[in-house]
């Protein structure tokens, strides 16, 4: 899944990072490399507003559709999706 | 002793820059404020500690990429400091520290400071000082730089790491790189920053890279030979080292923050970023704050409560109440009066007591000759006038000429509009410290990318509000080259401090004879900038055949509630130059203008239709006709202000004692007057301007460009805004060549692209043909 089509408010996890060499660089430095962890704040019309090591970073949908994600599930949201199942 | 403030972008190096040397530069709630260096000193008289303090715009990494962060990064290298201070953002400890571990790789001594304790303390926050000083190796103090606390703390620690040398260590070389690094590190066998060479030759800096060309293939080597990188991170050596850095701090350092206080899931910043960025709501949010800016600056009816106020309410109001509120009113055959019922905005009002100041020191002193009862000619003062003028009634003409009609009317010309230039920067600037121009960058940025343009040149565009010098230099934060070269083409365009009392002057006229809102006509020309900024850089887009648009990717600062100290000090510098230009700059100019005025070629005091500046100004008249102001009056204003804008104004007064009475002697149309002030918005900026732009462009070929770029664009907007004002009908017409136009120009892109690709596709068969 890519950051362009992730969930709201829930933690991801970067899995890997799909743009050009400049832009990867400067995500890097900027906080965001592969297993770092952030969470979708925001998307209007596929620009987005991360948080990613406490600071909100905005960018645009080009970059967003070039991170590829995937959702790391919390203890809290785990002990939920048990007391449902059950 | 030299200190150099080093840190991320907006962690508050410059507002502790300013606490430490009582400087006023610039500070902003947004990356990437500070462009240059800024020198400075602190001094300290009980301790008797005298610093030099450099501060250098921030930087994420010492790998940089825009000319910007390249300044910082080779002063630091430079070691022309004796010691880095390293300011720290502590709410945002694990960023901040990626820099730390990099700076701490160099041979420089580092002093590390904590900043913005307060803000963390806010937020249920607290970190280890101590544990965090031990781990990194070098001394950490907290500080606040907006609260000046900590600061003495802090210099004496500095001053404590005079003469020290600091050994060079990484918290890299103990992981998966550990061998490589070394293997590099003994290679080089340098010197000075052998460590932090050899971890950037591993990363693959291009900077450093180019310093050793020399050991370029052993590099590749000794790279080579480390497997778990190559399986691992796919020879990435870049990720592999951000991931370690990351790794570390994040394992070693972040947990040194406790939580004292539970943390809300969603931050207030979080809270308000759902409301002022929301996709739909963001952009007319936006446009409503700017227009109720402008409404407070410039409306003649405050708040629109003359719909609520009956009419005539204040017609007795006399006349100290006639500066908070309208007293004119009129009345009809049925005797019915209108008006007389709203109140003036604050900028309005302090504007009118501007021009009441004016008026006591320089009113104009009016004699009239007329005959006595016993038939002899006398002269009776019917207006005593200003201060000055009643001094100087026993003066000789020309010297009440030059100074009441020259040097203080120019300068009060300009001067009156000061309040309403400084209410206006006041919201822009509280609007700028609040966080919230960040947040706009964002949501303009899908707009821009339409034109060729990102995000990113949002800041440097709306700073060209303020003054187009700043605007400019801030482009350096724009990474792609040619979006930066078009963001300085369109800098003037956005109309600045200085012109704008051009469009105050005229505003205020069109509204007595036309009735038009001023402020509406001032917003009309802001506009005006805006779409032909918008339609130039179509046209630039399509003709440089550009490909997609750098990515934007920025930080969002936290909001905070203005801060009065940064506001303040805004304010008073801007207040500052403004008074300082109208006392050098703006009164030298009115003396000449004056003197070219009233004096013939053969040097004789004439009348102005004999004038230098008539014959010449005559000269250029026919170019300007066909765009409504063939006038020479007009003509000369323009010229003026290339020196500085506030001159168009100031000249106006000098050459025909007020705006109104030019427009009623040269018989201007409405049309003309709009022509006029697009022409004057648009076209070439003033000297210093031109000299910024010709320092960012760094070619004289490219200025030379861009001054005729402003030219055409000035002639030709006013051109259609003269003639469309005229006949209406003539619209269709320029609506059909801007048509042409732009498909003409389609298919040169079209054309460019079809060439590169066509390039690319030939290249690649050579290659093919190469390999086989």
């Amino acid at each position: 899944m890519y950051l362009l089509n992730a969930p709201f408010n829930s933690q991801l996890e970067v899995v890997k990072i799909n743009t050009d060499e400049k832009t990867k660089n400067r995500l890097q430095n900027i906080g965001v490399i592969a297993g770092c962890k952030l969470v979708l704040m925001q998307s209007n019309f596929g620009d987005v507003i991360v948080k990613v090591r406490d600071c909100r970073l905005a960018m645009n949908k080009d970059v967003a559709r070039r991170i590829e994600v995937e959702r790391v599930i919390t203890q809290a949201e785990e002990v939920n999706e048990d007391s449902t199942s059950r | 002793m030299k200190i150099a403030l080093a840190g991320n972008p907006n962690c508050g190096k410059t507002t502790l820059f300013n606490a430490l040397t009582g400087a006023t530069a610039h500070v902003g709630n947004w990356a990437g404020v500070t462009v240059e260096k800024l020198q400075g000193v602190y001094k300290d008289r009980k301790s008797g500690i005298a610093l030099d303090i450099v501060d250098l715009p921030g930087i994420y990494s010492l790998s940089p990429y825009t000319p910007e962060e390249i300044i910082s990064r080779n002063y630091i290298l430079s070691h022309d400091a004796d010691v880095v201070l390293n300011v720290v953002d502590a709410t945002n400890l694990e960023r901040n520290l990626y820099l730390t571990t990099q700076l701490l790789e160099t041979d420089m001594p580092v002093v590390v400071a904590l900043n913005m304790e307060d803000s963390l303390k806010n937020e249920g926050k607290s970190i280890d000082v101590e544990l965090l000083s031990k781990k990194l190796g070098v001394p950490v103090v907290s500080i606040s730089a907006l609260k000046q606390k900590g600061l003495k703390e802090l210099m004496q620690v500095v001053k404590a790491q005079e003469g020290k040398t600091r050994k060079a260590m990484s918290f890299i070389t103990r992981g998966v790189l550990g061998d490589t690094i070394n293997d590099v590190f003994v290679l080089l066998d340098d010197e000075q920053d052998g460590l932090f060479d050899a971890i950037k030759l591993v990363e693959g800096d291009k900077l450093t890279k180019e310093k050793y060309k020399q050991f370029a293939d052993e590099i590749e080597k000794i790279k080579s030979k480390n497997k778990i990188v190559q399986e691992k991170y796919n020879g990435d050596y870049e990720a592999c080292v951000a991931d370690c850095r990351y790794r570390y701090i994040n394992e070693h350092l972040s947990n040194l923050v406790t939580f004292i206080s539970p943390q809300p899931e969603l931050s207030k910043s979080d809270k308000i970023d759902k409301v002022l960025t929301h996709k739909f709501w963001g952009i007319p949010i936006f446009l409503l704050i700017i227009l109720a800016v402008f409404h407070i600056t410039f409306s003649e009816n405050f708040l629109y409560l003359s719909l609520v106020i009956p009419d005539g309410s204040f017609k007795d109001a006399g006349k100290v109440a006639s500066l908070f509120v309208d007293t004119e009113y009129e009345t009809d055959d049925e005797g019915n009066i209108s008006g007389a019922n709203s109140i003036k905005s604050p900028g309005v009002f302090l504007q009118g007591l501007v021009e009441e100041f004016a008026d006591l020191v320089n009113a104009p002193r009016v004699v009239e000759e007329s005959v006595n009862e016993n038939g002899e000619a006398v002269t009776v003062v019917t207006e005593e006038g200003g201060w000055i003028p009643g001094l100087l009634k026993n003066a000789p003409a020309w010297a009440q000429g030059i100074i009441c009609n020259g040097i203080l009317s120019g300068v009060f010309g300009v001067i009156s509009f000061l309040p309403q230039i400084l209410v206006l920067f006041l919201f822009l600037t509280i609007l700028e410290d609040t966080g919230y121009m960040a947040r706009v960058a964002f949501i303009m940025d899908r707009a821009f990318r339409k034109i060729g343009l990102s995000g990113k040149s949002f800041m440097p565009l709306l700073m060209c509000f303020g003054c187009a010098v700043p605007g400019i230099m801030a482009t350096r934060t724009i990474e792609n080259d040619k979006e930066r070269r078009s963001t300085i083409l369109l800098a003037p365009f956005f109309s600045c401090g200085a012109k704008s009392p051009i469009w105050f002057a005229f505003a205020s006229v069109l509204a007595s004879t036309v009735g038009w809102n001023p402020e509406f006509t001032v917003f009309g020309v802001y506009l005006v900038g805006i779409a032909v900024a918008v339609i130039a850089a179509l046209i630039i887009k399509k003709l440089s055949g550009q490909k997609g648009v750098t990515p934007f990717i920025m930080e969002l600062p936290t909001y905070h509630a203005p801060q009065f100290k940064s506001v303040s000090v805004h304010i008073w510098q801007k207040l500052k130059h403004f008074l300082f230009r109208a006392g050098t700059i703006i009164a030298a100019s009115t003396v000449v203008i004056w003197f070219l005025l009233n004096f013939s070629f053969s040097f004789k005091m004439v009348g102005e239709e004999e004038s230098i500046l008539a014959t010449v100004g005559g000269w250029f008249e026919w170019l300007f006709v066909p765009l409504g102001f063939g006038n020479w009056k007009f003509i000369v204003a323009s010229v003026t202000g290339l020196i500085a804008k506030e001159e168009v104004i100031s000249s106006i007064e000098v050459l025909a004692g007020s705006v109104e009475t030019l427009i009623t002697e040269s018989g201007v149309s409405t049309a003309g007057i709009f022509a006029y002030m697009a022409f004057n918005l648009l076209t070439i900026p003033c000297m210093a301007t031109v000299g910024a732009a010709a320092a960012e462009f760094g070619s004289a070929k490219k200025t030379v460009g861009a001054i005729a770029f402003w030219l055409v664009a000035s002639y030709v907007v006013a051109l259609i805004i003269n003639t469309v004002g005229s006949y209406w009908w003539t619209a269709f017409i320029f609506a059909f060549v801007i048509a042409a136009i732009m498909v003409i120009a389609h298919f040169v892109e079209k054309k460019k692209h079809i060439d590169t690709l066509r390039k690319e596709a030939a290249e690649e068969m050579i290659k093919n043909t190469d390999k086989s």
